[in-house]
């Protein structure tokens, strides 16, 4: 059933995929594919493309989780201490990805600008470990969210 | 204030201050129930005061959260052009999201831990129990504005970030 609920929950779901799944995509599949087909300009050149696009779509996904989260905590009528634990994940998440797309995208952009520099390679790994931190959190966050909806459920229809 | 602070710090700074103000007159008196003095002493002002309190002290909630959002948000960006941007049309947006965000975010307050409303028996309790109810409840706007504000940071500084050649502060 199309509810305004379950649609707020579906567009919510998409957007943890999104900016999880574009995240792990760019790790596991685009990087290590990159460093063994193409020579490090033609390497850097991608690699700075994308990082930009992906802040755009994993930021803009940020957002749209905040959004519908608050419409959902709504929904929910129910703010638990496990909720409130994921809230404070959540802003650690948005922290992360602020530096790691605005802080540290924006200085690879600029070391990157000629091509291959060797303050690119740092810069690069702590990218990637920024990354995998915020990835972390967010299973985290997707873990105790089921919690939440198998905790909750009972308690608000009961 | 040192002459080489960014406008954007100085503004920050002020608009902080402005809503902690506002944000504890409007609390305190929406918990002690203050505006029958107002209304004693000018009865017109009283009653505007007394309509326009609780407004104040959501509004004001919701703009603390996202100005301190704002603020660590800044603080996490190294390029200067990037950050004052970034804070400027931080600033703008989280104006012009406040009202919508005020509303949700005093919904989400009024929540419990147990699904019950938090305010269901406020009206019961002693002066201290409601200034100390209402200053809690500002706590959780506050909290929700922290977290809407540090988004919209987010996808403003990627914005920014994406702008002009970027450069070290110095």
């Amino acid at each position: 059933m199309l509810t305004i609920r379950m649609l707020v929950l579906f567009v919510h779901v998409t957007a943890v995929i999104v900016a999880l799944g574009g995240s792990i995509f760019s790790t596991f599949a685009l990087t290590p594919i990159l460093t063994g087909e193409l020579e490090p300009p033609d390497r850097v050149k991608v690699v700075r493309r994308v990082i930009r696009r992906l802040g755009a779509i994993v930021l803009s996904a940020l957002v749209i989780l905040i959004a519908t989260g608050m419409l959902n905590v709504l929904y929910l009528g129910v703010i638990s201490v496990l909720l409130a634990i994921k809230l404070v994940l959540v802003v650690i998440v948005i922290g992360l990805a602020i530096y790691q797309y605005v802080n540290l995208g924006a200085r690879i952009w600029r070391v990157s600008e000629n091509g291959p520099a060797p303050e690119l390679a740092p810069l690069l790994a702590r990218f990637r470990k920024v990354g995998l931190a915020q990835g972390a959190i967010v299973l985290l966050i997707v873990y105790l969210s089921l919690g939440l909806t198998r905790v909750m459920a009972p308690m608000v229809s009961g | 204030m040192k002459p080489g602070v960014p406008a954007y710090r100085r503004w920050l700074r002020w608009l902080t201050v402005a809503v902690v103000a506002v944000g504890v007159i409007a609390t305190l008196s929406y918990g002690s129930g203050a505006h029958l003095i107002v209304r004693y002493l000018d009865p017109p002002v009283g009653r505007w005061w007394n309509e326009h309190e609780y407004a104040l002290m959501i509004g004001a909630a919701s703009a603390l959260g996202m100005l301190l959002a704002i603020r660590f948000g800044v603080r996490l960006i190294e390029d200067a052009a990037v950050r004052g941007r970034a804070a400027a049309i931080s600033i703008i947006a989280g104006a012009l999201i406040l009202i919508p965000l005020a509303r949700v975010s005093a919904a989400l307050g009024r929540l419990g831990w147990t699904g019950a409303g938090g305010f269901d028996t406020y009206a019961m309790n002693t002066i201290v129990d409601k200034v100390l109810i209402a200053g809690v409840y500002f706590l959780k706007i506050a909290g929700f504005g922290i977290l809407a504000g540090l988004a919209m940071f987010a996808a403003v500084a990627m914005a920014a970030s994406s702008g002009a050649a970027p450069r070290r502060e110095a």
